[in-house]
């Protein structure tokens, strides 16, 4: 209801007509159907109570005038003419201008309208359908009201016509309508009358189209009223209940969809994976056949070797070849020079025998491979850790002079990887820590914890290691950023980054750092072993080195650290250490041309033994020849 | 984007990995679940503490990040769920997180559920959450009681398989 009259009794001056006063002349033909309605209204249920009140269609009380005496008292005010400094009819009298907003706010607004917010009485005009006059700077007149002064217009509010005030109406909020709609609608026979009252409300809107939108209170049922009847109204309102519905389903989609990306993003992972995987696979089957071949041609040079020193092999173990240039030619691609250049040493050292055809090669391969890993003699270990794959299950105990006795060829393209390789974990959770750790040794790795990335950096600044694991959020410095240091000094030690990060951009991000790989966290111990394969397989760890070099040079690495680690953690190593290996097999000479870290993943040439050892040609005429 | 939650409790690929080990380091596993509990009760104290305190998210997604790590490193992969929603809200890259009735019904079906848990989850989420920071602080409030929900389960389970209560 509007704000009820409170303040004739002020003294204004005026005539002060009574707003409710029934029997005003009625102007337009629109306002001569209000009597009728409520009469209808009765007829039709008599439910005419209910909200009809405020209801501008049909109000009930309609006999009266419309009850505004809010504009009513402003009339007055203006009409009285009292405080024409603050507030007065414009010039035309089809407005009035309020030209000082303090002052009415202060005085006028507390005396009239019982409180002194500007912005409630804007609304309250705003509720009665009036309009604020936009200010044209160019526009004298304004100016000459001030720059500060607001000016309001109503069609029916004009100056000395208090006739017209009738028409001056609350407007209703949109809900209102809609509930007037209804309400008439169920009433079946108002319609006509609804239809004509809105047509006036309608009509009396669009006069002042173009005026501004008010206060967001008002905003909405001022905009929808504007020039709209209430059918139109209506047909282009969707119901609350398809609005939900509609919501839902777009909820729905949306959850769809989010689905839909996880799979794909799975799935991308899973690829990603697979494609590792199937790498691996495929890498390990090359390796393992080069590895088979020198086998073999291992093999082949020893029986002869044996043969031609006296001592006869049992019948089918072992058939001279009698085309050694042929054999030899076909070995070569898969061959490393080293290799190459060993059997052609044998070649020139002894006499040897050599198969007759390819045919019965193969067959004395498949045959020797069979007799080698049964009697584990000489590369057995190593061999079946190649086929089995598991070499963690092994019993390590042979692999020591095994492996050593090998030499190059059993190591340059094998799967199973070395023992004692030292690799320095980064990581700053315990659990992660310990499992990983387990993991390594069980690979046969010493393991060094550093927990921030600053740790690592010192650490590896002061020592080497074959592999560095390498968390990426940890206290103190980030393992990319770790990395992008470290690789200031270091540019070969791999660096694989350990993370439950699978964002694509983040992985590319790693790379750039300087990471090699990346672990995916959670990782398996298939995981974990893949990745050190990767990096360490054709390697040769660096302990090794060092003790290789202990009787010709001093080591160029502190060796007091890295064999802390290989003496206290991987209890074969110091066994082998006075193996003969390294002197049990020649060697290649060429090898150690071979930069360290060519490439992890060049299987065949990766230079398999005393790889980077500074000077070490000069060593190697000492050690025994076959 | 949220990831859907992982249906079993307990990822066993995972786990019996580790307790493989135990082959040559006896209680090796079961040393380090323990050790697991005792983290994941300190993370989620520290949890408490910043949702009661000074609501840091940063510091939030830490610790979110560093309990995810350690709960999947062991398979405990509805922890390392809820723990990772935390990780994300704390750096709003979420900003919502499923209804008790969606995390009900990604429990396996033979769980049961005690009384306590069944109140739980049978009360409605509280509606309307909050604008701004204080909502990811609201929504990580309620990833850590699914964070701790999920704890418990899994801790049942674990005691059950070593025969005793961890």
């Amino acid at each position: 209801m509007p704000t009820h009259a409170m303040s004739f009794h002020t003294g204004l001056g005026m005539d002060q007509q009574p707003p409710m006063q029934p029997g005003q002349p009625i102007q337009g033909p629109p306002q001569q159907l209000h009597p009728i309605v409520p009469v209808r209204q009765v007829e039709n249920g008599g439910n005419n109570g209910s909200g009809s009140g405020n209801n501008g269609a049909g109000p009930a009380g309609s006999v009266r005038p419309p009850s505004n005496e809010f504009v009513r008292k402003l009339y007055n005010i203006l009409e009285g003419n009292q405080y024409s400094d603050i507030v007065r009819w414009t010039e035309g009298g089809d407005s009035f201008v309020v030209l000082d907003t303090g002052k009415f706010t202060t005085q006028i607004l507390p005396n009239h309208f019982k409180h002194s917010n500007f912005a409630s009485f804007v609304r309250q005009l705003n509720k009665y359908d009036f309009h604020k006059i936009k200010k044209k700077p160019s526009e004298g007149q304004r100016s000459q009201n001030g720059e500060l002064s607001w000016e309001f217009k109503h069609p029916f509010f004009r100056i000395h016509d208090e006739a017209a005030l009738d028409h001056i109406k609350r407007k209703l909020s949109s809900s209102k309508r809609l509930q007037a709609e209804a309400q008439s609608n169920g009433m079946g026979g108002l319609l006509g009358n609804s239809a004509n009252s809105s047509g006036m409300i309608a009509g009396k809107s669009s006069t002042d189209l173009s005026g501004e939108l008010y206060g967001a209170a008002g905003s909405m049922a001022q905009g929808m009223g504007h020039g709209v009847s209430r059918e139109q109204l209506l047909s282009h309102t969707v119901s609350k209940d398809t609005f939900t519905t509609l919501r839902k389903r777009v909820d729905t989609l949306e959850k769809q969809l989010d689905i839909c990306k996880n799979e794909v993003f799975i799935g991308k992972v899973e690829n990603q994976k697979l494609n590792s995987k199937y790498n691996t696979v495929v890498e390990s089957l090359i390796t393992f056949k080069a590895v088979n071949e020198n086998l073999i041609n291992n093999f082949n040079v020893l029986c002869s070797a044996v043969t031609s020193s006296g001592i006869k092999l049992p019948a089918g173990l072992y058939e001279p070849p009698s085309n050694p240039a042929h054999a030899i030619k076909n070995e070569e691609p898969l061959l490393t020079s080293p290799q190459h250049q060993q059997q052609q040493m044998d070649h020139n050292s002894v006499n040897m025998p050599l198969g007759p055809d390819d045919g019965t090669a193969d067959l004395a391969k498949i045959s020797t491979a069979n007799i080698l890993s049964n009697t584990n003699i000489l590369l057995g270990n190593q061999l079946e850790d190649g086929l089995v794959g598991m070499p963690l299950e092994r019993p390590t105990n042979s692999s020591g002079s095994g492996s050593r006795g090998s030499g190059n060829n059993g190591n340059s393209g094998n799967n199973a990887l070395r023992k004692g390789f030292h690799v320095l974990l980064v990581e700053d959770d315990a659990i992660s820590i310990k499992l990983c750790s387990k993991f390594l040794r069980k690979y046969g790795c010493t393991v060094e914890v550093v927990t921030d990335g600053l740790s690592a950096i010192s650490t590896l600044e002061k020592q080497r290691f074959d592999l560095v694991l390498m968390d990426i959020v940890m206290p103190n410095l980030d393992g990319a950023t770790a990395t992008s240091i470290i690789r200031n000094f270091d540019n070969q030690t791999p660096i694989i980054a350990m993370t439950g990060n699978i964002d694509d951009q983040d992985l590319i991000a790693y790379l750039q750092h300087g990471m090699n790989d990346i672990l995916a966290k959670p990782f398996t111990r298939d995981d974990l072993y893949t990745m050190l394969v990767r990096y360490l397989r054709n390697r040769v760890p660096l302990s090794e080195h060092e003790r290789m070099q202990v009787p010709q040079h001093t080591p160029s690495i502190p060796q007091s650290a890295s064999n802390d680690h290989t003496s206290t953690q991987s209890p074969e190593i110091p066994q082998n250490g006075t193996a003969p290996g390294p002197s049990a097999l020649p060697m290649g000479l060429d090898e150690q041309q071979h930069p360290m870290h060519s490439n992890p993943h060049n299987l065949m040439h990766e230079p398999p033994f005393l790889d980077d050892v500074p000077n070490s040609a000069d060593h190697i005429g000492k050690k025994p020849r076959l | 984007m949220i990831e859907p939650m992982p249906i079993e409790i307990i990822n066993w690929g995972i786990l019996n990995e580790i307790i493989s080990m135990d082959e040559d380091d006896p209680e090796f596993s079961k040393g380090l679940i323990i050790q697991y509990i005792d983290q994941a009760e300190t993370t989620f104290g520290e949890m408490d503490a910043q949702l009661q305190g000074s609501r840091d998210l940063a510091e939030l997604e830490k610790l979110g990040h560093f309990l995810k790590g350690s709960s999947a490193a062991l398979g405990l992969q509805r922890i390392a769920w809820s723990c990772e929603r935390i990780q994300n809200l704390g750096r709003k890259a979420e900003k919502s997180f499923p209804s008790k009735q969606q995390l009900r019904d990604t429990m396996p079906a033979d769980l049961v559920l005690d009384e306590s848990d069944n109140a739980y989850f049978s009360q409605p989420d509280a509606e309307p959450l909050p604008q701004g920071d204080a909502l990811y602080a609201a929504l990580i409030h309620k990833a850590l009681q699914q964070a701790r929900f999920e704890f418990k389960v899994a801790r049942q389970q674990l005691s059950e398989y070593y025969g005793e209560q961890l």
